[in-house]
């Protein structure tokens, strides 16, 4: 496991700074708008009834960039929290910690390509 | 060291978040039913109040990552040398803030 874990460690590496850079860019817009514009009022909520939500979403682009906004942010999620838990006296368990939390981060990654492709 | 490891801790967030999205496309997937509840249950006030804490820490991360992006730039790729610090950063925010406006506008209805 972990020369496994070494392997994959560049992978790991730039995912998690495209869930930094790409993630933090996207989610800005989304969270502003989808998280608290629309629930507060401050934006109809007909700008995304079903019938523009899906048409947005389900043109390759916007597979893409939802793809991107789901995906990228856990790999970041993954990446951080372990290394949190390394600084944090975890350097014995990380063989547990690593591939749990990236094994969450690529559970939730093949089920974004699922639900991106099923739009 | 409390920055640093506050730094880590948005991995909480962005895990969270990560799945929040990934709840709302996948019910965009399943009807226009699944969908309205999925918009609905965003309205709730543990829903608002946890998206205002994300996007606290999403500016958080990518105000802190903005600064440190320069001084990770190889020193040279052959002849050529990275622009100045304040350029760089400069546009890391210009892209940051025209893609949210961009993609804000798009959400929101007001382009497309």
């Amino acid at each position: 496991m972990k020369n496994f874990l070494l392997k994959i460690e560049p992978v790991i590496w730039l995912l998690f700074g495209q869930g930094i850079m790409l993630g933090s860019i996207l989610l800005t817009g989304w969270l502003l708008v989808v998280g608290l514009a629309i629930p507060l009022g401050i934006v109809p909520a007909e700008a995304l009834d079903f019938g523009r939500a899906h048409a947005l979403a389900s043109n390759p682009i916007g597979r893409l960039v939802l793809l991107g906004l789901i995906a990228l942010p856990l790999w970041k999620g993954a990446h951080h929290l372990r290394h949190l838990s390394i600084d944090h006296g975890g350097a014995a368990r990380d063989l547990v910690v690593a591939p749990l939390l990236y094994g969450i981060a690529a559970l939730g990654s093949v089920i974004a390509i699922v639900a991106v492709i099923r739009l | 060291m409390r920055v640093y490891t506050l730094f880590g801790v948005t991995g909480i967030i962005y895990l969270l978040v990560g799945f929040v999205v990934l709840r709302m496309i996948w019910a965009l997937g399943a009807g226009p039913e699944a969908w309205q509840s999925s918009l609905e249950t965003n309205a709730h006030p543990l829903y608002i109040a946890f998206n205002a804490l994300c996007l606290v820490s999403v500016v958080f991360v990518a105000v802190r990552f903005f600064r440190l992006f320069p001084k990770a730039q190889p020193a040279a790729i052959g002849p050529l040398k990275p622009p100045p610090a304040a350029v760089i950063q400069g546009m890391l925010y210009l892209v940051w803030i025209g893609v949210t406006v961009l993609f804000g506008a798009i959400l929101a209805g007001v382009i497309f």
